[in-house]
């Protein structure tokens, strides 16, 4: 069985951010990344926006106002990227 | 007789107000113009720009003085920054220390909030003068802003940054973002923080500019000795807490009970 988009994303952020103290089985699909939650920060978006790019080849625009809802957690992520590539396979 | 104080500043900076409308539609216009003007060497330019913004913010900062509007002194700053490029980050108290800064800094560049940076009118003095635009909301366009950064401290500029993002609260500071300690590591540069006072508090976030205080401002800017990325083995995370502690601790001495 192939591995959910959710889950890929959590060893992406592991692994590209370098997080020493946490797991990617620890990180909550629908708890905050920034702020309160992970305490993720602008740079660690930056460094996860080149990151999904590489991985599932989408991209966010610079002034998406959406990029705060697109990044607030794992499932809107996963949602952000299940659509852009759904719009990418359509006719 | 405070009462006679705040009422002669609260008529100065009507007065200023008026003055500014009046005159700065002149000056913009004046400055779009010489966009068009084809130079060999944009540096040049940048600098005399800048040297016009710099004399501009000091005629304005040695007004304010003189009517006793802000008591303001930076003659201590100029001997403590470096005069390589460095990175510039600062609490931010009241918006009067952005035009002190300007005032007092040579070769200072800046990022710009994008709602003013993309006001027509503004834009060509600001792009001349190697300002850049702050980064909007979202990760690529901090990538943007952070080759802007990295590009003017490699053509020689010092530039400020704010790293609260935003106004500093009445009680201590905002959490720092890390973006300004990015930048001096990918340029390998030093950091130099500073620590900005203004007492009682003007143009901060509760008290605008129709609500000078009572008691004439202060205004204060000094620097803290110069922090290398390499230091902190080159990272950014690690710049950023050692700053925000150096900043913490100095405006803990000014007002112990202020920074929690």
């Amino acid at each position: 069985m192939s591995e959910s988009i959710e889950d890929r994303l959590k060893k992406l952020i592991v692994e590209t951010l370098a997080l020493e103290d946490v797991k990617p089985e620890e990180i909550e699909t629908e708890a905050p990344l920034f702020g309160e939650g992970l305490g993720l920060d602008s740079i660690d978006a930056l460094e996860l926006a080149l990151a999904l790019h590489e991985a599932f080849g989408v991209k966010t625009a610079p002034d998406d106002e959406r990029n705060r809802e697109i990044f607030y957690s794992v499932k809107s992520l996963a949602d952000f990227i299940r659509e852009s590539q759904g719009s990418k396979t359509e006719p | 007789m405070l009462f006679l104080t705040r009422a002669w500043r609260l008529g100065i900076v009507v007065m200023l107000l008026a003055l500014y409308f009046a005159a700065a539609p002149f000056g913009y216009a004046l400055f779009t113009c010489l966009r068009f003007v084809p130079v060999r060497d944009r540096e040049k330019r940048a600098h005399r720009l800048q040297g016009i913004l710099r004399f501009a913010f000091g005629t304005m900062h040695a007004a304010l003085h003189s009517l006793r509007v802000v008591d303001f002194d930076t003659r201590d700053l100029r001997t403590q920054i470096p005069d390589t490029p460095c990175v510039l980050v600062a609490n931010h108290p009241t918006l009067m220390d952005v035009s002190a800064l300007y005032a007092s800094v040579p070769h200072l560049s800046s990022a710009v909030k994008p709602a003013i940076f993309r006001r027509f009118w503004v834009r060509p003095l600001l792009e001349q003068a190697a300002q850049f635009q702050g980064a909007s909301p979202g990760p690529l366009d901090l990538q943007r802003m952070l080759d802007d950064c990295v590009d003017r401290l490699r053509r020689g500029y010092r530039v400020l940054l704010f790293p609260e993002g935003t106004r500093s609260p009445a009680q201590g500071l905002a959490p720092f973002g890390r973006s300004a300690f990015e930048a001096a590591v990918r340029a390998e540069v030093p950091v130099v923080p500073l620590i900005i006072s203004c007492t009682p508090r003007w143009l901060s976030k509760e008290q605008g500019l129709l609500r000078p205080p009572r008691a004439l401002p202060r205004l204060r800017l000094r620097a803290l000795e110069a922090i290398h990325p390499r230091s902190v083995g080159s990272c950014s995370r690690a710049l950023r807490d050692v700053v925000t502690e150096a900043i913490r601790k100095e405006l803990k001495k000014d007002a112990p009970l202020a920074v929690e």
